[in-house]
């Protein structure tokens, strides 16, 4: 049994001027411990996907099955990472993971809870900023500490939506880096939303290509993993796969300029 | 890196030395005119000859010292630079005062002598500690009671969408009507005095805590509620852990000016109706014409007021350690 399926997923948003669909029988499965990019063009629904496995929005039509159990409600078997930086402001670093574990059913003593919290702060680089509010954080800290955060409260299942989005690069390859590494280790499940061809390339074990609010492509990557930054340049393999996502994203441009001129 | 360490640590220490160099060769203007300031004072109230209705000045000049007491602990705690000003004020203002009693132009019921008002500290000191307890007793449970109904009332009602939109527009219109206007009619009507005042000061707070907390949580970041529902947090969770921090500053940044319009109106309702208590003071020796004791009563209040205001000052500080 896959780790998550998605069956027909149809998702209509509606509002006080009318409805908008934005996914329309939406097909995948996700395999325990797999790392799945979900990548596609500004609006395709990649936001709209991730709010359904988190529970947010409920699905028009069609299911989405955790563990063969139909998702209804948020869930401490889920842990997500926004793009926008999601830490609450009046707690700190250490104030945010615990308050994350608690949610989860992690009991303890605040001291012990708080060396958890210690220990995967650590896990991320940040043995040194234990006991900043989110307001003293860079970007690129603030994602570490909800990497951290989601580590820490045990989920079973990573949804991440574009969350190195807003970060300079050097620091977006070292959290890349980071995420392939932690995800490996600790066997999770990973969705991760993605407009960045590269970032897809070098995480994902599946780069699924989301358009026109339905699944158009699913490729493998077959590229042997742990792989970084250096090992794929010059990669026949990494060309290729790099080639077709290209021309998929491409082809949506040229598509839409055909419209354009026909409709000139 | 351990170069960037050193450059860096090196950096501080030259700005420490730059800084203590600028403080040997910076004269402080500020502080220098305040100490001679005070110097003049002290020396005028010892030294110049008094017109014999001038009692002990030993009260003025304790004032006196326990300004430069104050000012010099502020001064070298170097927390603020406008506090020599603001001591420098009121020497000057002291000093006048007193020069001009001495003039002999002053008139001796309207404008009484300085010695004389600071000496009513000394003397009715039974009384003011009384009326100290009386209006804090008062004001405590107002404010208390107005704050923590404004802030969970104002969480639940600006939770539920329906219901903020029903209270916003009313609390808006309410909140703005000084309850000054109707504090006679309230001492009036309520069974004592002490549950009017209450009643009036619980009325100056809770509304415009209220709708500060309702709008407030009517606008908390969807981000912020979008992160706390995914890890499923129940209601009280949300409520409580969630949104109260969220919106809290905002209450305790308000907190000075609620305390301020508290104080109004106590001390308003105190003139009219009370037996005790600050504004009743200052009301009762004005009902006598013994303006000693009327300007001592207000001087009093205006310590007092200073006070709470460093005191909520210091809270606002450790409650809100956090910053968007
Ligand atoms: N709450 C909403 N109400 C109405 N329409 C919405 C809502 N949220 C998103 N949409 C619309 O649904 C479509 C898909 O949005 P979504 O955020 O899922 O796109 P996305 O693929 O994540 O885009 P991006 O890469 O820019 O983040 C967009 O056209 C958007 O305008
Ligand atoms: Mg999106």
């Amino acid at each position: 049994m896959p780790h998550i399926e998605i069956k027909d997923l149809t998702l209509e948003y509606t509002d006080a001027n009318g409805g908008f669909t934005a996914l329309d029988g939406v097909n995948m499965a996700v395999e325990q411990g797999e790392f799945v990019c979900v990548i596609g063009p500004s609006g395709c629904g990649k936001s709209s996907l991730l709010s359904v496995l988190e529970g947010l929005n409920k699905p028009t039509r069609g299911e989405v099955l955790i563990n063969g159990e139909e998702v209804t409600s948020p869930g401490t078997d889920r842990g997500v990472v926004f793009q926008h930086y999601s830490l609450f402001p009046w707690l700190s670093a250490t104030g945010n993971i615990v308050f994350a574990m608690k949610r989860s059913g992690i009991s303890g003593k605040r001291k012990e809870l708080s060396a958890i919290a210690h220990e995967y702060l650590d896990k991320v680089g940040l043995s040194d900023s234990y006991d900043k509010y989110p307001s003293q954080l860079s970007g690129g800290m603030k994602q570490r500490v909800a990497i951290a955060r989601v580590l820490a409260a045990n989920a079973e299942i990573f949804l991440m939506d574009e969350p190195f989005g807003a970060i300079d690069p050097k620091n977006r390859t070292e959290l890349q880096e980071l995420i392939a590494m932690l995800a490996a280790e600790e066997k999770k499940t990973v969705l991760f939303v993605t407009h960045d061809i590269d970032e897809a390339i070098l995480l994902a074990d599946r780069i699924i290509y989301i358009d026109d609010k339905r699944v158009k492509a699913d490729i493998t990557v077959e590229i042997q993993k742990p792989r970084t930054r250096a090992s794929l340049v010059g990669d026949p393999k990494y060309n290729e796969l790099h080639g077709k996502l290209m021309k998929l994203f491409y082809q949506n441009v040229a598509d839409n300029i055909g419209g354009e001129e026909v409709v000139l | 890196m351990a170069e960037y360490v050193l450059t860096e640590k090196n950096a501080v220490l030259s700005d420490a030395v730059n800084a203590s160099a600028k403080r040997t060769l910076h004269i402080p203007f500020g502080a220098v005119t305040a100490n001679v300031l005070f110097a003049s004072l002290a020396a005028v109230i010892l030294t110049a000859p008094k017109p014999g209705n001038v009692q002990s000045p030993a009260a003025f000049l304790t004032a006196a010292a326990a300004i430069e007491l104050i000012f010099l602990i502020v001064y070298f705690k170097g927390k603020k630079k406008s506090t020599a000003d603001i001591v420098s004020l009121i020497y000057a203002f002291l000093l006048a005062w007193e020069l001009f009693n001495l003039s002999g132009l002053a008139h001796p019921v309207l404008v009484p002598p300085p010695e004389n008002v600071f000496n009513i500290f000394y003397v009715n000191r039974a009384d003011m500690f009384e009326g100290l307890l009386a209006s804090m007793s008062i004001l405590l449970q107002g404010m208390g009671l107005a704050l923590f109904f404004g802030i969970i009332g104002g969480l639940l009602v600006g939770y539920v969408q329906r219901l903020r939109e029903i209270f916003l527009p009313v609390t808006k219109v309410i909140s703005t009507i000084p309850p000054l206007v109707y504090t006679p009619y309230v001492v009036a009507v309520m069974p004592t005095f002490r549950a009017a005042s209450v009643f009036v000061i619980f009325s100056a707070v809770f509304w415009p805590t209220f709708m500060a907390m309702i709008a407030r949580v009517g606008s908390v970041d969807e981000k912020i509620i979008d992160s706390a529902r995914v890890m499923k947090v129940d209601l009280p969770t949300m409520l409580f852990k969630v949104i109260l921090p969220y919106s809290l500053p905002e209450v305790i940044a308000r907190l000075s000016f609620s305390f301020t319009s508290a104080m109004l109106c106590l001390t308003g309702a105190e003139m009219l109706g009370a037996s005790a208590g600050l504004g009743y003071f200052v009301k009762k020796f004005s009902d006598y014409a013994d303006y000693t004791r009327v300007i001592a009563g207000i001087i009093y209040i205006a310590v007092i007021i200073t006070v709470l205001n460093v005191l909520i000052d210091l809270l606002q500080k450790k409650v809100i350690k956090w910053k968007y």
